[in-house]
Parts: structure tokens; C-alpha cells; sequence
């Protein structure tokens, strides 16, 4: 169950990201008259953070979609969330309470009052550094659990101990690329992702 | 790798991003349409000062602020064809000559000096330098034309030999016994002795009057001077004693002056027959001026000769062009729903002009035909009507202050207006007058209530804040201040001093800044030309920027435009459009 609420969290903070993304670069295109306040810990125009912020936000976005490793993908997501926190902290070291009032052109890009963007933004803030730490957390504590557990192989039934992953690493026979898989699916047969021949997956010699 | 992206997060990808360009295209959907509206708002005409009609009252000249400043045109009022005036950038026009064959206007920088054009095709006939101050002029016949540069001195431009040419009108002082109206010393005439020494050497030469061919008259200080071409000097003709001369004219029909004065009762008219006219009785025809209860005179001019004249009459409650032909009639007055542009009346036998807005919208020049008593417009404020914006009449209103005064405020509701729905308030300091800036706000979908002017106290504020708010379709959590300038202070301070009553702030081309701790307000716009003098002589632009921050700090978000065009005045159509169309979308974003 943890797992799969992972899997949603995955699904969520990606689509998060790419919307902070998106949101970031419609708040960065303002009037040529417009001038917008500096950001108070970097001192940098909003608009040009807005632009950062869209660049990083929609490629750790693309990546927490694009299916890597899920420890990885977590290890990013919490990594960005971390650096916004330390970010917002450093805001309210500068006496910023609410970020309303940097989040005019949001406001007016999205037709929300600036206090509704500010709670969106501290809300957005705390659902990925929760949200990430917990499945850190999680994928943490499943890899201590399942490390070293002695399960019979599949085929000989013999004792095998798994790796720390939970998962089994071997390179394709054909083409040899790296596949990593299962331990509870060696003998199954499967297209290589990489060749998409069929290979039978087995323990790693 | 490229089995591990899933369709499902394709999608969700796919997914999140278009519902962010989704969100934000509803929620944006509306501003091309409030582009256009700011747009049609600065496309409307914005007249400069009092036109100049021709004698006949066919033709006309004017001034109306374009792109980069001002310009002048010629207009033929029967067919309504208009022609540009060549570097004619500022008023005032020279007049026109007795049978309109001729007029002459000021030309602008760099080639300053007096244009003489074609009465009927605005054709510029001759060009005479001039580099001192021209303020007003008068033709004496087609051949003669006299002005006065340096705000002192007449000058004769007379035509011979096919060429224009320039001279003092008189080289000698005046009459022994009569002062000098140039000189800086008064002396007593009876002893010799030096009786004061004048602040300002003279007074300005002003309200110039062709008498005859030969002869032109001028009001200077209280005094009317008289000079004939040929003769050595000026002569006094007529000197305020006990009252005050405020103008006059000269009837060559009827042969005499009249004069509008005013003394501590009142404001007044008289015929004059001074001695070179001959007359037993030198003074007749007195008539004293009422303007319409609780409104003062300004701008009057004579028609019909001097028998009759017309006034811009300014009440608290109205705006009105009062038109009396003559001293049997019964005063005729033009209500301008929407204001009247000050020193914008002109007259000529029997016309009248005023720049103004009888009904609501832009303000147009009219002509009131004194014999025919109707009202035309001869140059619409409108260059194609509105397609997209609209104009709503203001509602004269009143509210009582803590002291119990009454408060007068104009009351204009949103554009497209639905029962039931509620609107913001904006709370204004700009009386009736429509101007594109004051528009945007009901065409933002807000209610705007406008005092005359910034009021001496805040509680007058409040009061129009309290009477407004009773309006069932007024949002009470949603009301803002506007001001410009002076007002854009006092809103500001307003901010501050009642900051429980307000929204948000429209400051265009602010030069005091609140304490951004004391506000309550969610959200303030804020509009200044980068070019502000004023603002330049209190710190710049940096002030701006200063108070955007303290109040980004404070949780304030504030929208800042600053424009590279304009001054503190925006009389640029592109800087005036930026302004409008930040406006309309700042408001209607709430």
C-alpha cells in the first residue's frame, strides 16, 4: 500500500512541477512597462527567478515522469524541495511572512488574489518537502528491510540472498544491455528493452 | 529508458501543463478585449484651450494633444473636413482678419514665429520670425495685424509691397500726464517726485481690439490703451478705479467699448464712449451679471457686439455655458453633463464654443448659434464611436460628513452593468469631467464615485465611502482610491489615515509615499513616467522601486509601470493608452 501511494506521489509531484513550470513562465511574461520587485534573499528581479524556477521545476518534472529509479527520482524531488525550503526559510529571514506580495504577476497571469497564490505556493512547498521525505523515508526503510533476505531461487531452489535494491541486475545476452528486474521473475521470459528480442531473465552470475 | 515512460505519465505530463495554459488563457481570455477598450479610450480627441472660430463662424482652428505633444488643425465646419496646421504645437491662434480672408497662429519649435495662412485653404501665405512670447494678436484689416511679443510690447506686422513686415507699434512714450506702461517707476505727475517702484515693471498687454484700420486698443493692468497708426504715442482711454477690468471689447457697429468688471458686488458690464467718440453720455448700458445660484463666473465673452456675452458659470453641482444675447433676454444655459473644459469658451458675433460633454463620453467642440438657438457639434471628441468601450452617465449625488456638510460626489456605474451582481468602488477626485483615464474605471466593470477635487479633510471621504457602499450592487470588500498627482497623494495618505476602508490603490505619477507598515491593502497600482520632474527633484524612480519592495515585504504586491515616455503629465497617446490599459486591467482582475 505504501508503495503504491508512492507510486501517486510520483505521479502528483511531477505533475506539480510541470505546473509550477508552466505557471512560473506565464508570471515571467509581464508588460514591457511593468518592473517587478527583487526577490529578497537572492535580490534578483522575480522575473528572471521566475524563469529559473520554470527551467529547473519542469526538467526535475520531466524526470520524476520519465521513470527512473524510483529511489532517484525521490532523491530529486526531495533535493528540489529541500533547496525551496531552505529558500522560503531564507524569506522569513529577510522578514517575508507571505509571498503575496512577490506573487503579483502570478496574480495577475492566473486572476487569483496574490494572498490565494501565496497559500498555493506554501501549500505546493509543504505537500513536495513532506511528501518527498516520507517516500525517502519509506524507500529507505524497505531497503534496510528487504536486504540480505534469503528467498529460493525460482528454478534450482536454492538459497539466494537479495541485494540491497531488492532488485536483480544482468545484461542482456544478445545485445548486452543492463537490465535490472525483480528477484521473484527469474525464469520469466521478456523483451529486452533494449534489443526487444526475448531473453529469459536469471540470476546475475 | 525508453520503455520506462509510460503512457500514463505522458499523460499526466501532458496533462498538467495544459491545464496551466488553460487556466491561464480563461483566466486572460478578457484582456485583448480590454486592450481595445484602453485603446478607444485614448483614441478619443483631447482639445487644447478655446478654439478659434472665423467671424462668419464657418471655419475653425484648434489644438488637441497627438503622440508627442500637441497640433493644430483647420477645420471647415459645414463640410466637417479638417486640415493638420504646420508646426502649429501650442495655442494661442492669432485671430482671424475682419472678412476671414486671413488668420495667423503661432509657430511652434524650432522655426519660431507667426504663420499668416489662407482663410479658406489654411495655405500658409508667410512666415515671419519671431522669437519672443506671442500672447494674443488682433487683425486690424487684411493688410495690418497686431500682436504682442515679450507679454509687453505690441507689434505691428503690416503688408506692403507684397511682403510682411515688422515693427514696433509705437517708438514714443506715452501722452505728458499719463503713465508709461512700461515703466518701472511711478512718479507723481503734479510734483515730478517718485511716488513708487512697481513689483513688476508693467502689467501684461492683453484682450487687444481692433477699433478701426488704423487704430487698436489693449487692456493692460486696469487701464484700456488706445493707439493709432501713424500717431506718436498710446493714449489712456479708461483706468478701473473703485472696480475691477477683467476684459473688454470694442463695436465698431456701435462705436463704443464694454468692459466686464467687478467690484465687491458683483460682476458687471457697461458701455464706454471714451472722448474720441462723440457722445453726451460716456457711460450707459450697465447690467449686472448673475450667474446661476452657487456658481461662479469664469471665461465670459462678449457676443453680439458687446450687447450680449456668454460665460462658463461653475456650480458644485453642474457645469454650465450661460449665453444671454442680450440685456432683455432671458440667460440661456448649457448643462454639460460630463464637464466642461476651463478657458475652453470662444465666441464671435453669434457663436459660441465650448469644448464639452452635454450627455456623457468624450468632450466635443460645440457651437451655440446665438440666432438660431442650437447646439451643434462641430468637432467630435470621437474619431469613430466606440465599438467596444462605453460610456455611462455620471449621477450628481450627495452624502453628509460627520460635521453634517454636504458632500457633492458623481456616481457612474459599470459599463454593462446586471442587477444583482456585485461591482468594486472607486473612489475618485476628478468631479464630472470625462477624461479616458476616469472612464477605465466603469469600462473595468467598477463603480467610480468622484469628488469635485481632493477634499481638506478625510472625512469627506468617508462620507462618500459610507454613501456609496449603501448601493446594494457596491461590493464593500472591494473598494479602491485613485488619484493622480496632488490626488495620487492624497489616496496614499488615504491609505494610511483609513486603512480599514480599502482594497487597493491606483497611484499614477505619485510623489508621497505611505508607511507600508500601516496598510491593509491587498493590491496597488502604481504608474509613473520614467521622465516625472517632479518626481526626479524627490529622489526618481528609485522612490518607486523603494516602495515596491517595503510593500512586497509587507505582503503588498505592487504593480508597477513605469513609463519611458512620459513625464508626470502624460500627454503622449502611447503612454496615456499603457495607463489606461493597466488600469482597466488591474481593476477588472478583481
Amino acid at each position: 500500500m505504501p508503495s503504491k501511494s508512492i507510486r501517486y506521489f510520483h505521479y502528483s509531484a511531477g505533475a506539480l512541477l510541470l505546473a509550477v513550470a508552466a505557471a512560473s513562465f506565464f508570471s515571467s511574461r509581464v508588460g514591457a512597462t511593468i518592473i517587478l520587485p527583487p526577490d529578497p534573499v537572492f535580490t534578483i528581479s522575480i522575473r528572471n527567478l521566475f524563469w529559473i524556477l520554470s527551467g529547473i521545476c519542469l526538467a526535475v518534472g520531466l524526470f520524476t515522469l520519465a521513470g527512473k529509479p524510483r529511489f532517484m527520482r525521490v532523491m530529486v524531488i526531495a533535493g528540489l524541495a529541500t533547496v525551496l525550503l531552505i529558500y522560503r526559510l531564507g524569506c522569513l529571514w529577510h522578514g517575508v511572512h507571505g509571498l503575496g506580495g512577490y506573487l503579483g504577476s502570478f496574480s495577475d497571469a492566473f486572476g487569483v488574489s496574490a494572498a490565494t497564490a501565496g497559500i498555493m505556493a506554501e501549500v505546493t512547498l509543504v505537500y513536495l518537502v513532506l511528501g518527498s521525505y516520507f517516500a525517502l523515508a519509506f524507500l529507505w526503510w524497505q531497503n534496510r528491510r528487504d536486504a540480505g533476505q534469503q528467498i529460493p531461487g525460482p528454478n534450482c531452489q536454492a538459497a539466494i540472498s537479495l541485494p540491497a535494491s531488492g532488485n536483480l541486475k544482468m545484461s542482456c545476452v544478445l545485445c548486452g544491455g543492463h537490465i535490472e528486474f525483480p528477484a521473484h521473475a527469474i525464469g520469466q521470459q521478456i523483451q529486452c528493452p533494449h534489443c526487444a528480442k526475448t531473453i529469459t531473465l536469471s540470476k546475475p552470475a | 529508458m525508453r520503455n520506462s515512460i509510460k503512457p500514463v505519465n505522458v499523460a499526466i505530463a501532458v496533462g498538467s501543463l495544459l491545464f496551466v495554459v488553460a487556466w491561464h488563457w480563461i483566466a486572460t481570455l478578457h484582456k485583448p478585449r480590454l486592450d481595445k477598450i484602453a485603446a478607444e479610450l485614448v483614441a478619443t480627441r483631447e482639445f487644447v484651450l478655446a478654439p478659434s472660430p472665423n467671424h462668419a463662424g464657418t471655419k475653425l482652428l484648434y489644438v488637441e494633444t497627438v503622440e508627442h505633444g500637441t497640433a493644430g488643425y483647420f477645420v471647415d465646419t459645414s463640410s466637417g473636413q479638417m486640415k493638420p496646421l504646420a508646426n502649429a504645437t501650442s495655442v494661442p491662434y492669432l485671430g482671424w482678419s475682419p472678412d476671414d480672408k486671413l488668420f495667423a497662429y503661432l509657430l511652434g519649435s524650432p522655426n519660431k514665429g507667426i504663420a499668416i495662412c489662407d482663410g479658406n485653404t489654411a495655405e500658409t501665405l508667410a512666415t515671419i520670425p519671431e522669437t519672443k512670447t506671442v500672447s494674443g494678436g488682433v487683425w486690424l484689416s487684411d493688410e495690418a495685424f497686431v500682436y504682442v511679443s515679450g507679454g509687453q510690447t505690441p507689434t505691428l506686422l503690416s503688408k506692403s509691397g507684397g511682403d510682411w513686415h515688422k515693427s514696433s507699434l509705437f517708438t514714443k512714450k506715452p501722452a505728458t500726464g499719463q503713465d508709461n506702461p512700461d515703466a518701472a517707476t511711478i512718479v507723481n505727475p503734479a510734483t515730478g517726485k517718485k511716488i513708487a517702484v512697481r513689483t513688476n515693471p508693467a502689467d501684461t498687454v492683453q484682450y487687444l481690439a481692433a477699433i478701426s484700420e488704423k487704430s487698436v486698443a489693449w487692456q493692460q493692468g486696469g487701464a484700456i490703451w488706445k493707439f493709432d497708426l501713424g500717431s506718436d504715442a498710446p493714449a489712456k482711454i479708461w483706468e478701473s478705479t473703485t472696480n475691477t477690468l477683467l476684459n473688454f471689447c470694442f463695436s465698431g457697429e456701435r462705436n463704443c467699448f464694454t468692459l466686464h468688471c467687478r467690484n465687491a458686488a458683483g460682476e458687471f458690464r457697461f458701455d464706454l464712449y471714451p472722448a474720441f467718440i462723440w457722445r453726451d453720455e460716456r457711460i450707459s448700458g450697465f447690467e449686472s451679471i448673475k450667474p446661476p445660484s452657487g456658481a461662479v463666473i469664469t471665461s465670459l465673452k462678449f457676443i453680439r457686439s458687446g450687447l450680449g456675452y456668454a460665460y462658463l458659470a461653475r456650480g458644485q453641482t453642474f457645469d454650465a455655458t450661460v449665453v444671454k444675447p442680450d440685456s432683455n433676454s432671458v440667460p440661456i444655459q448649457l448643462t454639460w453633463a460630463a464637464g466642461v473644459d476651463s478657458d475652453s469658451l470662444a465666441a464671435n458675433d453669434n457663436h459660441v464654443y465650448a469644448t464639452g460633454s452635454p450627455t456623457n463620453g468624450p468632450l466635443d467642440i460645440w457651437d451655440y448659434d446665438v440666432k438660431a438657438r442650437s447646439l451643434t457639434s462641430v468637432v467630435s471628441g470621437l474619431e469613430h464611436p466606440f465599438q467596444y468601450a462605453g460610456a455611462v452617465p455620471a449621477v450628481c449625488k450627495t452624502a453628509a460628513n460627520a460635521n453634517g456638510q454636504t458632500v457633492v460626489y458623481y456616481l457612474s456605474q459599470p459599463v454593462n452593468f446586471v442587477a444583482g451582481r456585485k461591482y468594486p468602488l472607486v473612489i475618485g477626485f476628478n468631479g464630472v469631467r470625462w477624461r479616458p483615464q476616469e472612464a477605465a474605471v466603469p469600462n473595468a466593470g467598477c463603480f467610480m464615485a468622484s469628488l469635485n477635487s481632493v477634499p481638506s479633510n478625510e472625512g469627506d471621504v468617508v462620507a462618500v465611502y459610507q454613501a456609496a457602499i449603501q448601493n446594494p450592487s457596491v461590493d464593500a470588500s472591494r473598494v479602491y482610491v485613485m488619484g493622480s498627482s496632488a490626488s495620487a497623494g492624497y489616496a496614499a495618505h488615504l491609505l494610511q489615515a483609513t486603512p480599514e476602508l480599502w482594497r487597493g490603490a491606483v497611484l499614477l505619477s505619485l510623489l508621497y509615499f505611505p508607511d507600508t507598515s500601516e496598510l491593509k491593502v491587498s493590491r496597488i497600482l502604481m504608474d509613473s513616467g520614467v521622465g516625472d520632474e517632479y518626481l526626479k527633484q524627490e529622489g526618481g524612480v528609485t522612490l518607486l522601486t523603494q516602495f515596491q519592495d517595503a510593500a512586497a515585504l509587507s505582503g503588498i504586491p505592487v504593480t508597477l509601470s513605469i513609463n519611458k515616455s512620459a513625464g508626470h503629465i502624460y500627454r503622449s497617446k502611447i503612454a496615456e493608452g499603457e495607463r489606461v490599459k493597466q488600469t482597466i486591467e488591474f481593476l477588472s482582475t478583481d
